[in-house]
């Protein structure tokens, strides 16, 4: 069975772009558009990854991931930053909330690299 | 005399005023010098030698002739080429040559004065100091002073407040300077991004040879162009505004036919929502001596505003003659909270913080609409009620007198 992907994107462009390349890995994807139950869809969806974005209403993806960290780390769910901010910021912000990197928008080949590398890792 | 001396502790001669510790030359940071044709690697390699070093002054037969800041020199050498560009050249090249250079008698709240009216760019850069004869003695740090003079200041405490609000002030401006340039990162990656990845996509539709895809992103790419265009023009508009570059070209303009093209723009803007637009100009051939390009944009940007913070209800444009013009755009949209007010008018300052915003834009409008206001020789009031609507009015002279011309 293929990997199943979740991501959480409040822009719909950014959204259909992930799904569209990551499927065309052939991963299974998800998408929710709000940080408001994300957590739930987490416990339905039971992604492999986690992709969440930083700039979102009401709770950026950071005090997002700081509420579901703990219950997808304890899944066993991966989880990488997904946004435009600037690299450095999203560098330390992965390091701060102790999660398996980050990706920076705009670059489909870092996505599909990044993706495929915290989804296939060489041994648990 | 100070200026052949070696180094900033030794500059500390009595000085000839009767407040000894008040003046700039009690204050210097250093009194390091090059010549002016001395080609910037040379000057590079002291900065990087020296991390602790600022500043340093161009000076040519004991006369300060210009002043090269550390993050000048950095800004210069990072940017594409800088070093191709300027390693070789004489040091005039990169640095500024007309530095604020006082006289070291200059009393300590006087430097502080000049030198926080300057522009932004250049607020924190090091005040020369030349003896009375104009011979440099040294430079002193902007923040240093502004923090000697909260000590300075011990007997009053307003002074002293003053002084530590000023040193808050500058503070206050780096911070919004560095959430400017977050923002604006922001603001465009995001629809590059989008465009990226787009791209990549109908390039993989494309390979597949399925147009139906292929038409499904279109509409997205132009979205985002669309975006990106209008985010890239408010931060050109906005660095034209600050530098005071923006020209402004006044001629009579009918103000009518403006009103009725914005109303028709936020018409489109508001969609399918039930939101009614009006536009009403009194009298209805009223002409104002004003900028026409300059005023539409303005009121684009208002009416724009209104319409996307307007779900039901209306949007009314109106303007009025007289000695001063008024045009205004009131909503009865969401409204804006009295303590949100005063952030109104600031760069991103949208009111939502910017990792949680819900609300599509720049934030840029507004600073913007009133910058062009201020520019056209007018202002912008706003009134609003949380829950409401809000009304923004914008005074401008010019405005053609009740009585027809002779």
């Amino acid at each position: 069975m293929s990997p199943r992907i979740l991501i959480v994107d409040d822009d719909e462009t950014h959204l259909t772009c992930a799904r569209e390349l990551l499927e065309a890995e052939g991963y299974a994807v998800d998408v929710h558009h709000t940080a408001f139950g994300a957590t739930e869809r987490l416990i339905r969806s039971r992604p492999d990854l986690l992709l969440v974005d930083m700039n979102m209403p009401a709770l950026s993806g950071e005090g997002l991931i700081g509420i579901m960290r703990k219950r997808a780390h304890a899944a066993g769910v991966r989880v990488l930053l997904y946004s435009s901010n600037d690299e450095d910021a999203l560098r330390k912000a992965a390091r701060r909330l102790e999660i398996d990197g980050y990706v920076c928008k705009g670059d489909p080949d870092e996505l599909r690299r990044k993706v495929n590398r915290v989804l296939a890792p060489p041994a648990r | 005399m100070a200026a052949a001396l070696p180094s900033a502790g030794a500059l500390r001669a009595p000085a000839p005023l009767a407040h000894p510790r008040e003046i700039l030359g009690e204050f210097l940071t250093g009194d390091d010098r090059v010549h002016p044709e001395e080609p910037v690697q040379k000057v590079a390699g002291v900065f990087f030698e020296r991390p602790d070093l600022d500043a340093i002054a161009l000076v040519r037969a004991d006369r300060p002739v210009g002043l090269l800041t550390r993050a000048r020199l950095l800004v210069k050498l990072a940017r594409n080429f800088g070093h191709e560009l300027y390693a070789r050249k004489p040091v005039t090249r990169i640095a500024d040559l007309a530095p604020l250079v006082l006289a070291e008698g200059t009393p300590l709240a006087e430097v502080l004065d000049r030198a926080l009216a300057r522009p932004a760019a250049t607020v924190f850069d090091d005040v020369v100091a030349v003896s009375g004869a104009g011979d440099y003695v040294g430079h002193a740090s902007v923040r240093e002073l502004a923090r000697q003079q909260g000590f300075a200041f011990e007997r009053g405490r307003l002074e002293r407040e003053a002084a530590v609000s000023r040193t808050r002030d500058l503070e206050e401006l780096e911070r919004v300077r560095a959430r400017f340039l977050a923002h604006a990162t922001h603001e465009l990656r995001s629809p590059v991004n989008a465009i990226a990845a787009l791209a990549e996509l109908i390039r993989m539709a494309s390979e597949r040879d399925s147009l139906e895809q292929v038409r499904a992103k279109v509409p997205m790419l132009l979205r985002a162009s669309a975006a990106l265009r209008g985010t890239v023009n408010n931060i050109l508009d906005l660095s034209k505004l600050e530098a005071g570059r923006m020209d402004v070209s006044l001629g009579p303009v009918e103000v009518a036919p403006l009103v009725e093209d914005v109303a028709s723009l936020a018409r489109l803007l508001v969609g399918s929502r039930p939101v009614e637009v009006r536009a009403d100009v009194v009298p209805p051939d009223l002409v104002v001596r004003t900028d026409a390009h300059k005023v539409r944009q303005i009121l684009v940007n208002l009416a724009s505003n209104a319409a996307k913070f307007t779900d039901a209800g209306s949007i009314a444009i109106r303007a009025t003659g007289g000695a001063t013009a008024r045009l205004a755009v009131a909503d009865t949209g969401c409204g804006i909270r009295a303590e949100d007010l005063p952030r109104l008018f600031l760069p991103f300052g949208q009111l939502e913080d910017a990792q949680t915003k819900t609300h599509a834009g720049t934030g840029l409008g507004l600073v913007i609409t009133r910058s062009l206001a201020t520019l056209l020789g007018g202002r912008v009031l706003v009134e609003s009620r949380r829950g409401e609507g809000t009304t923004f009015t914008v005074e401008l002279p010019g405005g053609a007198s009740e009585a027809p011309p002779p």
